[in-house]
């Protein structure tokens, strides 16, 4: 799972230009969005995006996916158990 | 980048005045609610001065016309925005307008394609109109409708577009992120306005008329982060009742070897040399009521 975390991390950063910041700035259950990150609808996309090509999960229910961008670690946890890839 | 200035308008009028449109347009000549809005312009002119000074400035600065001529510009657009406003109730209420689009053979290649695509829209003529004549029976088009429109306005889209395979999706909170990004997956096309900041301040910078402006950085993304093929559609007043519109692609087979950035850099360029085209043929038809320069 740690692992996990640290590759989401990784790939975070570079899939929305994340320049100034290094996985060891991103708490684990910080907010993604709005005061944690400060992510707004492009990058919810991106990482939508990021989830499907990387993970093979293919996000359309809005309050499925609202509780899975709660957090690094929610999203770790569900790709844990829903990945294809 | 991001930017502080956007667009943070609604569309006018209440629900009730909306039905009430379709209902005198069903029983009253178009030309007759066209002269009812030569009358009601100059009031709209003075109360909503802050729509009315963006249209003077973009007149008067990247048209370069004298004052008095954008001063009677500003008239002429306002009541021009009138008649396309109406023009759409009048569709809903069953009125048939000519509507000439050039190069639609673009999206009908597209759309027998695999794959989605995405059409970037403007805020310049009335872009609706050629909604009536696109529309794929293999492909859905998701048509992204900004959060302030009145939900009467895209309850009677819906009705009409249903037919031509046309969901409306409205840009409300973040939901409909996970429709959009589900209609991209499956292959559809997404119609996106792309020249007006809303929901993200994140923009690219490109030259109009010949001074810098901000694009939002959203509908240029989303064709970018997934390699989809790009239109560009514009759609003009000519006439009582006509229309002319256009279709470009923007993306070229040289692109794929461009970085992220470079590819987002000439696809905004592109797209605002397409649109500096169309204001310079229809100066008067720009509709981004507020302070679009830089």
């Amino acid at each position: 799972m740690e692992t996990l975390k640290q590759e989401l991390k990784e790939k975070i950063i570079d899939a929305l230009n994340l320049e100034d910041l290094t996985p060891q700035d991103i708490e684990d259950d910080a907010p993604i969005f709005m005061e944690g990150l400060g992510l707004d609808s492009i990058d919810a996309l991106e990482l939508m995006l990021l989830m499907e090509k990387n993970y093979g999960i293919r996000l359309a229910s809005p309050a499925e996916g609202k509780q899975i961008f709660k957090s690094i670690h929610t999203m770790a946890e569900y790709i844990q158990a829903n990945r294809t890839k | 980048m991001t930017g502080e200035r956007q667009w943070s308008g609604k569309t006018d009028g209440a629900p009730w005045m909306h039905r009430a449109l379709i209902g005198l347009l069903k029983v009253f000549p178009l030309w007759a609610m066209y002269l009812l809005a030569v009358l009601v312009v100059p009031f709209y002119m003075l109360f909503n001065h802050k729509g009315y000074l963006a249209i003077y400035h973009y007149l008067r600065n990247r048209q370069g016309w004298g004052p008095l001529k954008s001063f009677l510009g500003c008239y002429a657009n306002h009541f021009l925005f009138s008649t396309s406003f109406m023009d759409r109730f009048a569709a809903f209420a069953g009125k048939k307008f000519q509507v000439d689009i050039a190069h639609t053979d673009l999206f009908f290649e597209l759309s027998e394609k695999e794959g989605g695509f995405v059409m970037l829209a403007s805020h310049v003529g009335n872009h609706e109109m050629s909604g009536y004549m696109l529309g794929s029976p293999n492909k859905r088009m998701n048509a992204i409708a900004f959060p302030g429109e009145k939900s009467s306005i895209r309850a009677n889209r819906d009705r009409i577009f249903g037919d031509k395979n046309i969901r409306l999706i409205s840009a409300d909170g973040m939901d409909w992120l996970f429709t959009l990004n589900a209609a991209l997956s499956d292959g559809e096309i997404v119609s996106i306005h792309a020249d007006r900041l809303f929901g993200s301040t994140k923009f690219l910078t490109a030259n109009i008329l010949g001074a810098d402006a901000k694009l939002p950085l959203g509908p240029f993304n989303l064709a970018v982060s997934r390699d989809l093929p790009v239109i560009a559609a514009f759609s003009v007043k000519t006439g009582y009742k006509s229309y002319r519109g256009r279709l470009v692609r923007l993306d070229t087979p040289e692109m794929a070897l461009l970085s992220k950035k470079e590819k987002l850099e000439l696809l905004s360029s592109r797209y605002a040399a397409e649109l500096t085209k169309t204001l310079r043929e229809s100066p008067l038809q720009w509709y981004n009521f507020y302070e679009f320069w830089d």
